[in-house]
């Protein structure tokens, strides 16, 4: 996501005094099926749009209210953030599957990719992508995409794909593919980037990338917020360690830099990276065997030959002190602003307690590579049962220090639910 | 075999054939061309102070990273090591079909 420039007006003669806005990282929550035929199963993917404060665009799986299948919705979040109102409903795929990633090109009003599993008539998966178009809140999609590689069948493992911030209309995927042998050469859950473009709803798929050929987690895109068409690869490889991979692109082609372990213990599936405001600065959150712990990287090359140098390791929650119950599905996100909560970053995971399934926690920056951790809250008021899971975390493009985060769980009104919960960083300053 | 341990816990992290050369530094370690990894890496959290090499040593045939103790002559099972599950293939294969 793009800086757009905020710029606070009128205070002349330097930083006013801090004013808090809220000691609760979670400042509001919205049952977003509360009131429309929206009726998700229990996976969602949201992105908001950086040309149009309060719009959000979901990507969801249909609880079978129309089909089990993969439909899209436009809507615009309330000035307080309890409730959404929608537009129509836009079916993306006919056939029983799962959203991936949404994504808004920030250099392109309006235009976004969705990105989902699918199924063949044969039931094999398929890598979906879907170019489309919004006029206000009516949404208008290209033909769906199968990006599969050298089958029909590619299996990848939640292929999010991110545009490119430098370069409109440039989407990258970066996935683990499970039908990887299929492929001459191809291994079992390699490590894959997939360059496309797009132009209106029209989606082109350029070129196809082995990254790495051991076995790959779930794989995750982070950009450089400074330099242009600049990156980090996460996830877990080989022995199911957290790794990152720089890489650049020139034009469509990629080069890639040396994969590093960021910590030689399992993590799983469960690492997640993002990056902050600043040139070359990662913050990397991953499990150690059972605890979670997250550290500060400093990436000191321009391109993609730079050893990242971390940090000191920092414990976020530990198994044992916690109930000895697992912990998954970690997130974390910065604020995309440049300023007032740049050294902010919010992070969660879930773990299967009624009531508490979902913490939270601000980590705050406090020299280049020192990162410190907040106490944890719940992330919402309804109790819900243990599968609440979180799905995604999106930074506000309009309001500093403001972030989004969506879950589903079993046990609301409907059996069934999902909420977006609005979280303010309380180290936001005006 | 190499084996790469972590000092303290004398978990064994990484194995390598004899001849890939692993440097350690004060820093990190790297390794710039393997036999079992296709790619030059970098282990970032490993470095001279809290990790050693071992080379000349034979593996488990059922070795994976963090699943033995070794303290430079006797292998022992871990007992906190558990299989990794691998949650995205368990939500693909709990879909109905």
């Amino acid at each position: 996501m793009s800086n757009f420039g905020y710029t606070i007006l009128g205070f002349g003669g330097g930083k006013p005094p801090p004013v808090p806005i809220a000691e609760d990282i979670v400042a509001a929550e919205c049952d977003i099926e509360a009131s429309t035929d929206i009726h998700i199963q229990n996976q969602w993917q949201f992105d908001l749009d950086p040309f149009n404060e309060n719009k959000i665009l979901a990507l969801y799986r249909d609880d079978g209210s129309y089909g089990n299948d993969v439909q899209v919705v436009c809507g615009t979040i309330s000035a307080d953030g309890t409730t959404v109102t929608w537009g129509s409903i836009v079916e993306v795929h006919t056939v029983y599957g799962g959203p991936s990633s949404v994504s808004f090109d920030p250099n392109t009003e309006n235009s976004f990719v969705l990105n989902y599993l699918g199924r063949d008539p044969s039931n094999n998966t398929q890598p979906m992508m879907c170019a489309g178009t919004l006029s206000g809140t009516t949404i208008t999609l290209g033909t769906g995409l199968d990006t599969s590689w050298c089958t029909a069948d590619d299996q990848m493992n939640h292929h999010g794909g991110e545009f490119n911030p430098n370069q409109a209309g440039q989407v990258i995927t970066i996935a683990g593919n499970y039908n990887g042998p299929s492929c001459a050469g191809g291994a079992s859950r390699q490590l894959e980037m997939k360059v496309h473009t797009i132009s209106g709803t029209t989606l082109t798929s350029i070129s196809n990338h082995v990254v790495d050929t051991h076995t790959s987690g779930q794989g995750k895109i982070i950009w450089d917020s400074v330099i242009p068409n600049k990156g980090w690869i996460t996830n877990s490889l080989d022995s199911t360690y957290p790794h990152i991979i720089p890489f650049t692109l020139d034009g469509n082609v990629p080069s890639f830099g040396t994969k590093q372990v960021v910590n030689s213990a399992s993590c799983g599936e469960n690492n997640m990276g993002c990056a902050m405001p600043q040139e070359g600065r990662v913050v990397y959150m991953y499990k150690d065997g059972s605890d979670i712990f997250v550290r500060v990287g400093n990436d000191p090359a321009t391109d993609e030959s730079g050893t990242i140098v971390w940090g000191t390791a920092v414990e976020v929650a530990n198994y044992d002190a916690l109930g000895s119950h697992a912990f998954l599905y970690l997130t974390c996100e910065g604020d995309v602003w440049s300023g007032n909560t740049e050294n902010s970053v919010l992070m969660g995971y879930n773990t299967p307690v009624t009531g508490d399934c979902s913490r939270w926690m601000v980590g705050t920056i406090t020299d280049d590579d020192t990162i410190s951790i907040g106490s944890s809250e719940n992330a919402f008021a309804h109790s819900g049962t243990p599968d609440i899971n979180m799905k995604c975390l999106v930074a506000d493009p309009f309001n500093p220090g403001r972030l989004y985060s969506g879950h589903s769980y079993t046990g609301g009104p409907s059996g069934s639910d999902s909420i977006l919960v609005r979280h303010q960083l309380p180290s936001f300053e005006l | 075999m190499k084996t790469i341990t972590h000092n303290g816990s004398n978990i064994s992290a990484y194995r390598f054939a004899d001849d890939d050369e692993i440097t350690a530094t004060e820093i990190n370690t790297v390794i710039p061309n393997t036999t079992e990894f296709s790619d030059p890496f970098i282990i970032s959290d490993l470095n001279t102070s809290n990790s050693t090499i071992h080379t000349g040593v034979t593996l488990p045939e059922d070795w994976v990273g963090d699943k033995y103790f070794f303290d430079g002559t006797t292998w022992s099972l871990n007992p906190d090591w558990s299989e990794p599950v691998d949650l995205i293939q368990q939500e693909y294969d709990n879909e109905p079909a």
